[in-house]
């Protein structure tokens, strides 16, 4: 099987994007990878563009054709949804259209704007990405609630450990020019926060952002050492009051399970996790999921000051911010970039999209003798 | 004010609540919303709750008024008006539950 080599990424501000654009967005990130590749525009010969909403947010419903179009050769470009885990699913695509030798070298985009419409619209449009809990009134904090309340009950798991989620993730992303808030924030900030849906105060969910990511992918070396070194892509029910299990996301225990085995590696071999924390109590449910931690003890895990893992280095959604699209390739890209500083050698993208229904994990390795 | 659900799938579901009405269960999950979607007229705070019934699990908002339900309270399943202006002239009712 041929060797997938990430050759260039790039992210933008993420944020309330006043002045850019959807385009604005999609060019920033896909043109600072090619450039971060050393390729040219026209070495592009496929694009595969993740996006969540664009028809809903921007009334945007050929986003595949507008990319392409920046494009002075026009090359094939597609859209793939699937909801917050749409950057993820985009990725996958491009890589099995690289397995399958269709192309040698792709790019993969990942990108919203949400903050062009009121909050309560966004909250509207992203319950479209449950089933009939819409219909029922239940927004996806009042879902994430129910999981969080189910934990707690269960687990003992506490309102000071989903906050000290948020808080850590708040430090992180001190460290990362391109994330939303670059503001520390105490336990007591968040528990003190208005509730949105008992037990998830306001600072224990991730923003409305605006922002894009962009990845080079290719068959060829070029000058990187880092790979897709393992994949794992599942599902479960799309909606919750289906769900065997209230306390845990099968999806994500399966993807990892595939990942882990194609990379030939354990949980115990992740030096950093990009994780999925729209909610404060994701981060714990995916601590778990992906065997970092015994199931039950994801609280207490992310309360030590030093994990095995680092866990959410670029602040996480929650604090890098989450345009729903553009996540799973930004994980990515963040990881990409930090990798090639020699920080990490084995790292771990996780994105989910709904409320578990989704689950896609990639595990990146970089060495010399790749 | 726009409808939560177009005319004809809200015929739909409909003809499904008879399957529903009456049928008794356990609140297994429930939360408080404080936020809700643009095109609910619903008042706030809004619980919803996680239902078990014999047949299968149901997420239903919890009809005003009521008792206090907390996980672990028997509930019934019925049918309540949800809503009472919309563009589309639909008085909007649907499923709820309250303790019985």
């Amino acid at each position: 099987m041929s060797t997938i080599y990430i050759v260039g990424s790039a992210v933008t501000k993420f944020g309330e994007l006043w002045d850019k654009s959807l385009r604005d967005l999609i060019q920033d990130a896909a043109f600072s990878a090619i450039k971060d590749a050393t390729l040219e525009p026209k070495d592009i010969e496929a694009i595969f563009i993740g996006n969540m909403a664009a028809n809903q947010f921007e009334g945007q419903s050929h986003l595949g054709a507008l990319v392409s179009s920046f494009f002075p050769h026009f090359p094939p470009s597609m859209r793939i949804e699937s909801a917050c885990a749409s950057g993820s699913l985009a990725m996958l695509t491009a890589e099995n259209a690289l397995l399958a030798q269709r192309y040698n070298t792709v790019l993969v985009i990942g990108a919203e704007k949400m903050t062009d419409v009121d909050a309560s619209v966004t909250t509207d449009i992203l319950a479209g990405a449950a089933d009939v809990e819409k219909e029922q009134r239940s927004t996806f904090p009042g879902l994430y609630a129910l999981l969080a309340q189910a934990h707690m009950q269960k687990f003992k798991t506490t309102s000071e450990q989903l906050a000290n989620v948020a808080v850590k993730n708040h430090h992180n992303a001190l460290a990362n020019p391109h994330a939303q808030f670059h503001k520390e924030i105490t336990v007591q900030d968040v528990i003190q926060s208005p509730m949105v849906a008992e037990p998830l105060h306001l600072l224990d969910c991730s923003p409305i952002s605006d922002g894009a990511s962009a990845v080079v992918l290719s068959t060829k070396k070029h000058h990187s050492n880092i790979i897709i070194a393992g994949t794992g892509h599942a599902q479960d029910t799309l909606a919750l009051a289906d769900r065997k299990s209230l306390t845990e996301f099968a999806s994500t225990q399966k993807a990892a399970t595939q990942a882990y085995a194609q990379a030939n590696i354990s949980a115990a071999d992740i030096e950093a996790a990009e994780m999925h924390d729209c909610f404060t109590i994701a981060e714990i449910f995916a601590v778990e999921d992906l065997g970092f931690c015994k199931k039950g003890k994801g609280g207490q895990y992310i309360q030590q000051t030093q994990t095995r893992q680092e866990l959410n280095p670029s602040g996480g959604l929650k604090a890098c911010g989450h345009p729903v699209g553009a996540t799973g390739v930004k994980q990515i890209a963040y990881l990409h970039q930090q990798m090639k500083l020699g920080r990490w050698n084995v790292t771990l993208a996780h994105n989910i999209g709904g409320s578990g229904a989704t689950a896609v994990v990639h595990i990146l390795k970089q060495g010399k003798n790749l | 004010m726009k409808h939560a659900i177009s005319p004809p799938r809200y015929y739909r579901n409909s003809i499904k609540w008879i399957q529903w009405i009456g049928k008794t269960g356990k609140v297994i999950g429930i939360t408080t919303q404080q936020v809700q979607q643009s095109n609910s007229t619903s008042h706030l705070p809004l619980q919803i709750a996680l239902v078990e019934f014999e047949q299968a699990q149901l997420l239903l908002p919890i009809a005003l008024g009521g008792p206090q339900i907390t996980i672990g309270t028997k509930v019934i399943c019925t049918l309540r008006k949800l809503s009472s202006t919309t563009e589309n002239a639909v008085i909007e009712y649907g499923l709820v539950c309250r303790s019985c």
